[in-house]
């Protein structure tokens, strides 16, 4: 397998302000405009020479995954929230439960978790499918399939180093 | 959460290779949303993590690093809280992955209602992916 992951040393992003901080630092006030005008009217913004596409591409992607993540916790805790707990609370107990019970399920969500985060490389990942006796199946294949390869990597993501102890964007 | 379990085709292959006592009583629906994350997507997902929220990960992760697999012990550590913030940042890719390893070691009908579970909260990932796309 090989990492598709960008090689671009960019710093993790948490949030929508931290995202727009980024891009202003980077590109100023006048070309983050542009790109943001991109997300609504992508086509003509794409066509627009004063717009590099990368940078576009890095915004939306990562705007894209801001607002999906809101997006489903929002899901998940209205849910909650609205009077229906144990439609959201149920599932996230039947998971947490499984976690549980089986701790070669736990040692592979965290592993790919790690993985996704670069910490970790692929080749653990197909041997600890091997070891449970999955990576012969279609299914595990096609769960790992879709960008060409899960994430693999040598940079450590500092997944659990709280943002103030991280250098400012 | 209702008995509907939502699998792709090669996960029903596996439900249905399952016995017939473990199998009963459920609904098979095909999970037909295929907005699968990329690698780069995950990736910058993994950028927006906030998992030091739970330090109790941390211990884990060193070692998962280290590559020791947990043990049960250990894996009374993952906080339930923190679920929503792990699944989403594995997406709806590594949840895939973890419902055929439940798939292929289930033996209890807990097991097949964490499957259920699994399905569900993968179908509102998948969803969500494919309702807000900008590119």
């Amino acid at each position: 397998m090989t990492s598709t992951a960008p090689q671009e040393n960019v710093p993790p992003i948490k949030s929508h302000a931290e995202l727009d901080h980024y891009m202003l630092e980077k590109y100023g006030e006048e070309k983050f405009a542009l790109i943001k005008e991109s997300v609504k009217n992508q086509k003509t913004a794409m066509q627009n020479s004063k717009l590099n596409p990368e940078a576009v591409r890095f915004y939306t992607t990562h705007l894209q995954e801001l607002d999906r993540k809101g997006e489903v916790h929002k899901k998940w805790y209205q849910k909650l929230w609205g009077g229906v707990k144990e439609t959201v609370k149920a599932p996230f107990r039947a998971v947490g439960w499984a976690f549980r019970k089986h701790p070669i399920l736990t040692t592979l969500g965290l592993t790919i978790l790690a993985i996704v985060g670069g910490a970790y490389m692929t080749g653990n990942l197909e041997a600890l499918l091997s070891r449970i006796g999955v990576a012969h199946l279609d299914a595990a294949s096609k769960a790992a399939a879709p960008g060409g390869a899960i994430m693999g990597g040598t940079t450590n993501p500092e997944f659990l180093v709280p943002p103030i102890d991280k250098a400012p964007l | 959460m209702d008995a509907t379990l939502l699998l792709t085709t090669p996960e029903q292959k596996l439900f249905s290779a399952l016995p017939e006592n473990l199998r009963e009583g459920w609904t098979v629906r095909e999970e037909s949303t295929d907005a699968f994350e990329t690698d780069e997507q995950l990736h910058i997902r993994a950028g927006m993590a906030e998992l030091h929220r739970w330090p109790a990960l941390k211990p884990l992760m060193e070692q998962i690093v280290q590559g020791k697999e947990l043990t049960a012990d250990q894996v009374k550590d993952v906080p339930e809280e923190a679920l929503p913030e792990l699944l989403f940042t594995i997406g709806a890719r590594g949840i895939a992955m973890l419902m055929v390893a439940l798939l292929s070691q289930a033996k209890t009908d807990e097991d097949i209602q964490a499957i259920a579970a699994f399905g569900h909260l993968r179908h509102d990932i998948l969803e969500t992916n494919a309702s807000i796309s900008y590119a």
